[in-house]
């Protein structure tokens, strides 16, 4: 849209005319409200705003917005002193038609404007079904009494790794991690979110006993203090990775795909590669880092192996490693070849998992959900009897202590949380995160948003959340009956499905509610 | 003694801060009012008088009467308010008495005493005065009013822009050296 | 401890507050020959135009010499001291002192004119020649003012206020040749000019023509002839050192004193407008007649008196003043603009005028028209001699503020206290 005059330096409100090349634009999605009674010209939001969408006309001495620049991230909202902004949507759309979709509509206009692949942030957001929603729990009554959280212990440790072949005095025993709380902060690079996010999920993790993961941006040295508590990541960019990386860290994952866009790397736009990410990832500042599809020394099962042991002799045998894959199809097949290829972990990112930047076709439509794989992983690596050779962590829009427990009783060890993290910490799931101008310092590293995320404040937060889950957690367990984490792990007998058809049953494993 | 001290790496430059302070110390202590209806502004009786457009565009936005200032430049925002020194520059420069240091260790000002000469702003090393136009006590000379700086709100616990601010870029502390 | 100050202004008065807050019992006598309660001297233009109301000439409270049980000896005229001895005589006993601090002011310059001395003229210094020029005002039309310094002007424009045509004559080529430069000058000249002041510059009285002691014209060295009933002599004030020079105390223009305010002979200090004390930007020694400089030397003097090893670092030229509604602010040497670097913002229409002398990287000058926003950062800029030469194109522009200024500077001045 051909909207702006510069007068002096500043935006004025000139005359709105269609241009070809933008008519994605076109159509506003969100109109910004704002009562003029309330509105006290104090600029505040007009600051705030990094989406070129509020301005202040001093003819007028009133602020406007340019609507159709609104991505609803509610920055405004938040921070407006006498909450006199709402946003909502514009008016009537496009004429109702459940086929073709306001959604789907703008992507055909965009590309037709750019030619492009359109971009996003965050996870698949379509409507597919959630097995979590279908499934519910059990709980004791009269014949197994529950257990009361608040009176008796609950322990919720575990340990990820591989487990001995038998117990006894003199069993072999591998590197495992301890964790207090069965929820780890998601692989989130240096890069796709702010230094300060990263430094407070590093935080967050010592609090709360647990970790986090890098990413594939490597581990900056700021924060070798948390060393203790970081997973690294080897990705196909291998971004950061050096022999020196490796040694800072509790863990090492090899990253073969993640949930939001199975089979092609990673992505972090120019714009977000600032001089402090650069230096992370030895890359030049401002380049795209485009990491490769496949990791081009893992053409095969076998090269797999070899890169583990690889990881496992730099890092003398003492830390486990771990493998992530994009939950796909033959998923169980796949994992079972990772734990005999001596993988002590095996991460499942299922097709809601959340991403910096992703090609929104390959977010949406590529990949299955998490319930299902690791239903299947589970019982495929129990029937092979190698359950025990690795941990299982279940990655891709977990969203609440429910659908830990429901994740547990699947058969998971532990989850990653991404998308819930950066909710703690005040994400409005507005999907701009590949442009860098998050409004909430979260996945930008532009030095004046990174400052509104102050990693003590993060930390604080995101230890609360763990609390919060926990506490819930304990008393889900408790009412089953149930006092520790590992009698959960695999129990499907805890779970019914809930408006599901018998093949969705079976693939869960679980059974109908009521029987 | 505590003071307002800033942590410039924290501030987000939204300026609510200001908004606070100017709420704060006006008469209804609500932002609606004081700002519409009180009209505290620079050169402003009204905040909804439609200025003259050339005046308005050479003017920028039209600075708000608060005795907190955020000051920008480039990523660097931090906001800044009067020291409350021990030997303030102001009150050794003040012409006829009206700034003076109070028993708590405040510096504060006789609002009825001073004519407006701005001896303090020239004195005063941190830029923390402004002339506040909105009253005069020598309405003789044109352009009068007195002088404005923070008082480190008497009549709150804690300041209102340390309260308000969403990063606590401003904490209020004693840093004296005993 | 017996404490002795002579002179009741500012430098008097901080000291005073310094000495009682070092030395709580000492006794503290202060000698003035004006009998009024401690005023303030800039305050009596506004007096005489009627514009402020008398009891915001004073500077501190009635109880104030009670409060700090202080002898406040007023109306009563020092004449000797006698260094040896230490003692200071007056006009009504004598005056015993462990300290001495002399804060005797400034005294006006009258210059010799043909005719001059036939007839009554009036200086501009004290509260009691405002009361008197007031007084004189009545019933007269046509006033001439000799000097168009800050004294000279401030009194034109207040005998203006109350109604009297006025002309001021000024000897160098614009007005307030010291505190200013031409371009800064010249604006003022307007708003003068705007307020019905005539100003004659390049010019001085060459004969005053009277009638039984009553001045009726004034010829101009120009040749021009003005109507005058009422003459004020105000082309400048001399350090007041007569007491300190009599006594063998080292002066030059004024009384020489070193950075803890102390003269050349023991317990005896100077501060104020009679001083003579160190100056930051030269590192010499010079009188700075301005108000913040005489609070602060007199402060400093009171407590090296009272015991409390303080020095001081050095004044500043600083100027403050308005005229018609604009402001000015000026610092430094605001004329010397040789081997310096100037920077200038200009915009005739606003009457906006800024400009800085820079050189080697310190600012040695600066002046201020109009915005006056957050002037006094260049106050801390000149005296912490910080050198600007990495901010230097921000430092006229409306937004330069701490913000501007290297980390550690603002980080010295904002998180530490003061």
């Amino acid at each position: 849209m051909n909207y702006y005059e510069e007068a002096n330096g500043r935006v004025a409100l000139g005359i709105r005319r269609p241009e070809p090349g933008d008519w994605h634009h076109g159509y506003a999605e969100f109109h910004v409200l704002r009562d003029d009674e309330r509105c006290i010209r104090c600029l505040v939001c007009v600051r705030q705003c990094p989406y070129d969408c509020t301005f202040y006309d001093p003819h007028r001495h009133a602020v406007y917005n340019i609507d159709e620049n609104c991505v609803n991230c509610r920055r405004c909202e938040f921070m407006c002193p006498t909450d006199a902004i709402e946003i909502t949507r514009w008016g009537a759309g496009f004429r109702e038609n459940d086929n073709w979709r306001h959604r789907t509509i703008r992507a055909i206009y965009k590309q037709a404007d750019t030619g492009a692949v359109n971009l996003s942030g965050l996870g698949n957001d379509l409507e597919y079904v959630s097995y979590f929603d279908r499934i519910v729990l059990d709980a004791s009554q009269v014949t197994n009494p529950s257990i009361d959280p608040l009176r008796e212990p609950m322990e919720m440790r575990t340990f990820l790794g591989r487990k001995p072949e038998r117990l006894g005095e003199d069993c072999e025993m591998h590197p495992n991690l301890q964790i207090e709380v069965p929820v780890i902060f998601a692989p989130m690079s240096f890069g796709a979110i702010s230094f300060n996010f990263q430094k407070g999920l590093a935080m967050a993790a010592k609090e709360m006993g647990t970790y986090f993961n890098t990413g594939e941006g490597g581990l900056h040295p700021d924060l070798r203090a948390y060393a203790d508590c970081a997973i690294v990541q080897v990705a196909s960019g291998r971004f950061g990775v050096s022999l020196d990386y490796l040694a800072h860290s509790a863990a090492c994952e090899i990253k073969i795909g993640q949930g939001a866009k199975p089979g092609i790397g990673g992505h972090l736009p120019g714009e977000k590669v600032t001089r402090e990410v650069s230096r992370t990832r030895m890359i030049p500042e401002g380049s795209d880092a485009l990491s490769p599809a496949p990791q081009h020394d893992i053409y095969s099962i076998e090269d797999l192996r070899l890169l583990i042991y690889a990881i496992k002799e730099a890092t003398e045998y003492a830390k486990p490693v771990s493998v992530k894959i994009a939950a796909v199809h033959h998923v169980a097949a796949i994992a079972s070849g990772i734990v005999r290829a001596g993988a002590d972990i095996v991460v499942l990112d299922g097709f809601r998992g959340g991403t910096g930047a992703a090609p929104t076709i390959i977010r949406d439509h590529v990949g299955i959900p998490i319930e299902v794989a690791l239903a299947q992983v589970d019982q495929r690596l129990r029937e092979e009897g190698i359950r025990h050779q690795a941990s299982l962590i279940a990655a891709g829009g977990i969203r609440s202590s429910a659908d830990i427990i429901k994740g547990l009783a699947l058969g998971a060890d532990a989850f990653y949380i991404g998308t819930a993290a950066m909710m703690a910490v005040g994400c409005t799931a507005c999907q701009q995160c590949h442009r860098g101008k998050c409004s909430w310092g979260i996945t930008t590293n532009r030095p004046d948003l990174a400052p509104r995320l102050q990693p003590e404040v993060a930390a604080e937060r995101l230890a609360n959340l763990l609390r919060g889950w926990a506490h819930e957690i304990k008393e889900m367990l408790g009412l089953m009956g149930l006092n520790s984490i590992e009698s959960l792990r695999g129990n499907r007998l805890k779970l019914r499905g809930v408006g599901l058809t018998q093949v969705e049953l079976d693939a869960l494993g679980i059974q109908q509610a009521g029987l | 003694m505590r003071r307002v001290y800033p942590l410039e790496e924290r501030c987000i430059n939204c300026h609510l801060c200001e908004v606070a302070c100017i709420v704060e110390h006006s008469k209804t202590k609500s932002p609606v009012s004081a700002f519409h209806v009180e009209g505290l502004r620079f050169n402003r009786e009204d905040s909804r008088t439609v200025p003259d457009p050339a005046e308005a565009l050479a003017a920028g936005v039209p600075k708000p009467l608060t005795r907190t200032i955020v000051q920008t430049a480039g990523y660097v925002s931090v906001s800044t308010n009067c020291r409350h020194c021990a030997e303030p520059d102001c009150v050794l420069a003040c012409k006829n008495g009206s700034l003076y240091v109070n028993e708590d260790g405040r510096v504060l000002l006789h609002e009825d005493k001073c004519v407006g000469c701005w001896m303090c702003i020239m004195a005063c090393r941190y830029g923390a005065i402004t002339p506040n136009p909105t009253r005069r006590n020598v309405p003789a000379v044109k352009n009068n009013g007195i002088n404005h700086h923070c008082d480190l709100c008497p009549e709150r616990e804690t300041p209102a822009c340390v309260w308000v601010c969403p990063t606590k870029a401003l904490v209020f502390e004693d840093r004296d050296v005993p | 401890m017996n404490y002795v100050i002579i002179g009741n202004s500012f430098a008097g008065l901080f000291a005073t507050e310094a000495i009682r807050r070092t030395d709580p019992e000492g006794e503290i006598h202060i000698v003035s020959r004006e009998p009024q309660h401690v005023y303030s001297r800039a305050m009596i233009h506004e007096m005489l135009a009627g514009v402020v109301q008398e009891p915001m000439v004073y500077l501190r409270d009635w109880d104030f010499y009670q409060k700090m049980r202080v002898h406040a000896l007023l109306g009563r005229t020092a004449t000797g001291i006698d260094p040896k001895a230490q003692v200071v005589t007056t006009d009504a006993g004598e005056l015993p002192y462990d300290r001495l601090l002399i804060a005797t002011g400034g005294k006006p310059f009258v210059p010799p004119i043909n005719g001059l001395q036939q007839v009554q003229y009036h200086s501009f210094i004290t509260l009691e020649d405002a009361r008197k020029l007031k007084a004189a005002c009545e019933g007269r039309r046509d006033a001439v003012v000799l000097g168009a310094g800050l004294i000279g002007l401030q009194c034109a424009e207040a005998l203006r206020h109350v109604g009297m045509n006025v002309v001021v004559v000024e000897m160098a080529d614009t007005v307030l040749p010291m505190a200013l430069d031409a371009v800064a000058s010249e604006i003022i000249s307007r708003e003068l000019a705007e307020e019905g002041i005539e100003v004659h510059t390049g010019d001085t009285l060459d004969l005053v023509i009277s009638e039984d002691g009553h001045p009726t014209a004034c010829k101009l060295r120009s040749g021009g002839r003005v109507p005058c009933d009422l003459i004020v002599i105000a082309v400048g004030v001399r350090p007041n050192i007569d007491l300190a020079k009599d006594a063998g105390v080292v002066t030059d223009r004024g009384i020489v004193v070193n950075e803890r305010m102390e003269t050349s002979a023991p317990n005896v200090y100077a501060a104020g407008d009679c001083a003579q004390g160190p100056e930051i930007i030269t590192g010499m020694t010079m009188p700075i007649p301005v108000i913040p400089i005489a609070s602060t030397q007199g402060m400093i003097a009171g407590y090296n008196m009272a015991g409390k090893r303080r020095a001081y670092r050095g004044g500043l030229s600083l100027n403050a003043m308005q005229f018609g509604g604009v402001q000015v602010v000026s610092y430094g040497f605001v004329k010397d603009e040789r081997d310096g670097e100037v920077l200038r913002v200009e915009d005739p229409a606003r009457k906006v005028y800024k400009k800085l002398i820079i050189k080697d990287g310190l600012i040695t000058g600066a002046i201020f028209v109009k915005d006056i926003d957050r002037v006094g950062l260049f106050r801390h800029l000149i005296e912490r001699r910080i050198d600007v030469t990495s901010f230097k194109e921000h430092l006229l522009s409306p937004e330069f503020g701490v913000a501007h200024l290297p980390a550690e500077v603002r980080k010295e001045m904002f998180t530490t206290p003061q």
